[in-house]
């Protein structure tokens, strides 16, 4: 499968003459593949902030290299191809459609396909009744909402979105998350960062976990949900009370409990063996909150050498 | 050249207010002094020779401030997210302080115009002044941006005073040719000497000035293309 964005082994320090130089990414590798959504995770100051803007070419890596849509990171024709959506969106202060014509403007767009593109996306993301108003005037969501429209009006094949709904209210949420998968359908790829886990467990292919610069852990979502250490056993024509770890029994008779993979098949030989029935076994889905809190709260060696949050508070770019 | 004259036009829309602050100042005070009071020839000149320096100082304070305001707004963000290279979001800068500087000279160069009718003096030499004031901006715009790239912008616009002080005193020690190869003092010299009688313009100062604001321009892109630009949330 290609790969549209990939870090190899990217190391990013800041600071270093006459600061002490602080980590913020180290050894980092990960590739995003052609129509995928990727959700990028981590607690505040884990560095994915810092991963976006070396992609971005905003910031240029200590060591490594990347790549974006087949060209090194801060090749700045290849950025005609890609949306980028900065956390807390700060825009120049213009009425809303001539802002997105500035700004595709500078992508290269030009009239007719530049006022086209501007009026459905303004139209798309629910912003035509103030397409004639300065953003100065926006709330908070609508900025958010025109940060987007920005970040889309050159239809880009790569969309990376820092936040985009940490602004917005459900209806806003919900809409966005419907673009996004409309984007994905058409054959876009999204590399989304987001601290709204439940978001991005709704919608995302794969999922990568930050945590003090370091790739803690990446896989499709559905893999990383399901645990692969218990399962949940059902089972009918037992007493619940031979299975003190059984959390329920329904009405009907159904006798359910939760057992390591290891013991399994001995807790399946146990039922039978007291004359009674397996209805399914399955294995035991996890929330992305549960694996992101078992990730984040233990420190990496990385994070031991940062000391925390010292590190943090120091770390110019990490705002994620 | 779309996305510089686009980033030029922005940024002077950025900049409007202090600028029209300062053409008002130039079209009010000046043109009331000139029609309604009655100064002498010698008083319109000395006028002439202050705004030009207030447009030394305005234009080195906008190059000097262009970057600065982008990055700490983090506008900068959305703007070199898209496809231009950073080089052409400086010439975009540069561009909008000279669209700033070419308003305010010809405002200085009308309202001068319209004074010395009154004496019916030809505003030639007048002209010939805006032109060496525009090649001093030029000069001046491109060494506070500079600076600025790496500096704050008071200490960038600092830097840029000594470093350009630092040349007329080069050129006014070496003599020669070195005059015009440092040309900031034959222009301060120029401005400073302006009258309507027996004054020059300095044309080879001003050619130099033009070849060091290039060679300034592409040392601002070299060290602007290895910068990190990127800056917390406030």
């Amino acid at each position: 499968m290609s790969s549209v964005l990939q870090y190899d082994q990217i190391t990013k320090q800041y600071g270093g003459f006459m600061r002490p130089a602080v980590t913020a990414l180290e050894d980092f590798s990960l590739a995003v593949h052609r129509g995928e959504i990727f959700g990028f995770l981590g607690p505040n100051g884990a560095g994915k902030t810092t991963a976006i803007h070396l992609a971005m070419g905003f910031v240029r890596a200590t060591r490594g290299t990347g790549n974006m849509l087949d060209r090194p990171f801060g090749h700045a024709p290849t950025r005609r191809r890609v949306g980028f959506l900065a956390e807390n969106v700060a825009l120049y202060h213009r009425p809303a459609a001539r802002l997105l014509r500035f700004y595709g403007a500078l992508n290269g767009m030009r009239d007719p396909q530049l006022a086209r593109a501007t009026r459905d996306i303004l139209e798309t993301l629910e912003l035509t009744d103030v397409a004639d108003r300065n953003i100065g005037k926006f709330s908070r969501g609508m900025l958010q909402r025109i940060g987007l429209a920005q970040a889309l009006v050159n239809d880009p094949e790569l969309l990376i979105l820092d936040e985009p709904t940490s602004a917005l209210d459900p209806l806003g949420r919900v809409a966005v998350r419907e673009l996004l998968l409309r984007a994905r359908h058409a054959g876009k790829t999204i590399f989304l960062s987001s601290h709204l886990l439940s978001e991005i467990e709704l919608i995302c292919d794969r999922v990568g976990i930050l945590h003090r610069g370091r790739l803690a852990r990446m896989g499709r979502t559905s893999d990383l949900l399901e645990s692969s250490e218990q399962c949940e056993v059902v089972a009918r024509g037992v007493p619940a009370s031979s299975f003190p770890q059984a959390s329920s029994m329904t009405e009907d008779g159904l006798v359910r409990f939760t057992v390591a993979r290891s013991a399994q098949r001995a807790e399946i030989e146990r039922v039978w063996s007291l004359g009674g029935e397996i209805v399914r076994v399955n294995p035991v889905k996890r929330s992305l909150e549960d694996i992101f809190v078992e990730l984040t709260s233990v420190p990496s060696a990385l994070g031991s050498r940062l000391s925390g949050k010292a590190a943090n508070d120091q770390r110019p770019t990490t705002n994620d | 050249m779309i996305p510089i004259l686009l980033i030029a036009g922005n940024f002077v829309r950025e900049n409007r207010w202090p600028l029209i602050t300062l053409l008002a100042y130039v079209a009010v005070f000046g043109g009331g002094v000139a029609f309604l009071g009655n100064p002498s020839l010698e008083d319109t000149t000395f006028l002439l020779r202050s705004v030009g320096v207030y447009g030394l100082a305005f234009t080195a304070l906008l190059a000097a401030s262009g970057i600065n305001n982008d990055r700490r707004t983090r506008r900068m963000l959305a703007v070199l997210a898209k496809g231009i290279h950073r080089g052409q979001y400086l010439a975009g800068l540069l561009l909008g302080t000279m669209l700033g500087a070419v308003i305010y000279g010809l405002v200085v160069g009308l309202v001068g115009s319209l004074t010395l009718a009154r004496y019916s003096r030809s505003p030639g030499k007048l002209w010939e002044l805006v032109g060496v004031l525009l090649a001093s901006f030029l000069l001046t715009a491109t060494v506070s941006l500079f600076f600025s790239t790496f500096l704050h912008p008071l200490i960038a616009t600092a830097a840029a005073a000594l470093t350009l002080g630092a040349m007329a005193l080069g050129g006014r020690l070496l003599g020669g040719p070195w005059t015009n190869i440092l040309p900031t003092y034959a222009l301060a010299d120029a401005m400073v000497s302006f009258s309507l009688h027996g004054w020059h313009a300095p044309w080879t100062a001003c050619g130099w000035a033009i070849v060091q604001a290039v060679v300034f321009g592409g040392l601002t892109t070299v060290v602007f293309s290895r910068r990190d630009i990127a800056v917390a949330v406030e």
